[in-house]
């Protein structure tokens, strides 16, 4: 089954590094969506079915954590898959975001790392069509 | 300046440089790095216990390879993809270096990177390192500064 | 049949059963690439990151350099029916003599090999780096087993 992918992070050049990962990860990939920052991210699962969002903490208008609180706060997307890849190196802050049901992937990441929270992430038949 | 602050500004560097930019610092910064020619500097602002800016600026054609190697491309990308690349390297050396600093326990928020001129204040903290014919230096200023964004 | 590969050497092979072998990996490079389905693989053991500091070398040994040799190692596994998209790539080596080290020859080694993955769009399958034991690695041809003994220890890569 392909997967819509939304990217989130306000540097254009590592919303590449990222996409490129998914796209080296062999994932049955489907529609890859961008978006700068958290608002334009909301915007973006407004109007498009995702299966799963990456997601920076730090970013303008609204960083990943307000986007994430928003999501789990709206029964629709209160189960989405996500996973934050940010510099992030607060314990208190990452206990908080696993509370949140999200993943976690330190910056700076090898592609490896990315792509196994990703399969673990999402885990199930998607694994097995990728390859594992 | 504290040598404790330089170490891990060196420490997170290093780390962001080799992992994200696939660079080799030099053992030394040389004469030649050292007289390189300034490209462009960048900064970004960080807010929490305490606060400041850290400041980067590379030499001596860094960046175009910088932002290549992050793109995993052969060719120097635009001009405006270096500065993403500059500024994203900042971010994540910024990010990396406050636990080091502040523990693990604190968090902090930090801003866009800006491209900048450069800061009339001495450092908290400084350190260069050598790649190749170019080099980065970076600069970690303590203190209220100016407001974020 | 038995091959071993030697510091700055690699062997390539498209015989089922094969084993391909290389000792003393310190802060050298083991590098494993295998294809499944065309049964072919091949095995690197390279010593230094960049062939820029002596290109002299590099043109007579290029498998001294993790920059000229990873793609000595492609070439010569796709002219034997390797195909890039099905290639599963296995690490290990990267050693330092000591934490801290000046020269971290290893973890440079190991640096270079991942740009180089990057730029051409390849993931490892699996590393087994740094630390500061040598390692013994060895891949087997039509399964892809790769098998690292490292301090006493034997395990699958």
């Amino acid at each position: 089954m392909a997967l819509n992918i939304l990217v989130v992070d306000d540097s254009s050049v590592m919303r590449t590094m990222i996409i490129k990962t998914l796209r080296m990860s062999k994932l049955p990939l489907g529609e890859v969506h961008e978006a700068t920052n958290g608002q334009e991210a909301l915007t973006v699962l407004d109007g498009n079915w995702i299966d799963l969002a990456l997601v920076d903490i730090n970013m303008p208008v609204m960083d990943g954590e307000e986007m994430l609180n928003s999501l789990r706060q709206n029964p629709a997307t209160a189960d989405l898959p996500i996973i934050i890849v940010s510099t992030e190196g607060s314990e208190t802050r990452k206990e908080r975001l696993a509370q949140k049901k999200a993943g976690f992937v330190h910056k700076p990441f090898t592609p490896e790392t990315l792509r196994f929270a990703i399969l673990r992430t999402i885990g199930g038949s998607n694994e097995q069509e990728a390859g594992g | 300046m504290s040598k404790k602050l330089a170490a891990e500004l060196l420490k997170a560097a290093t780390l962001t440089f080799e992992e994200m930019g696939f660079l080799l610092p030099t053992a030394e910064v040389d004469e030649e790095q050292r007289n390189a020619q300034a490209e462009a500097a960048v900064s970004v602002d960080f807010r929490g216990p305490f606060s400041g800016k850290l400041l980067m600026r590379v030499y001596g054609g860094l960046l175009p390879i910088l932002a290549a190697n992050m793109l995993g491309e052969e060719d120097a990308p635009p001009k405006s993809l270096q500065y993403d690349a500059l500024g994203e390297i900042a971010n994540v050396i910024c990010g990396n270096v406050l636990p080091g600093i502040a523990g693990s326990k604190e968090f902090f928020h930090v801003s866009a990177p800006r491209m900048t001129e450069n800061i009339d204040l001495p450092p908290a903290a400084e350190v260069q390192v050598g790649f190749g014919l170019g080099r980065a230096d970076l600069l970690l200023f303590i203190g209220d500064l100016a407001p974020m964004e | 049949m038995n091959h071993t590969v030697g510091i700055s050497d690699m062997k390539v092979s498209a015989t089922q059963g094969d084993l391909i072998v290389t000792h003393a990996l310190g802060s050298c490079l083991g590098v494993a690439v295998h294809d499944p389905m065309a049964c072919v693989g091949g095995l690197l053991h390279v010593m230094l990151p960049l062939s820029t500091i002596d290109p002299e070398k590099a043109d007579r040994n290029p498998l001294m350099f993790v920059d000229t040799g990873f793609p000595k190692l492609l070439m010569e596994c796709f002219k034997h029916g390797a195909q890039k998209r099905r290639l599963e790539i296995r690490v290990a080596g990267g050693a330092d003599s000591y934490e801290g080290g000046l020269f971290q020859i290893g973890r440079r080694n190991f640096i270079i090999l991942r740009q180089l993955l990057w730029k051409n769009g390849l993931l490892m399958k699996s590393y087994d780096v740094g630390g500061s034991n040598s390692r013994t690695m060895s891949l087997e041809i039509g399964t892809g087993n790769v098998m690292i003994k490292s301090n006493g220890e034997t395990k699958n890569l």
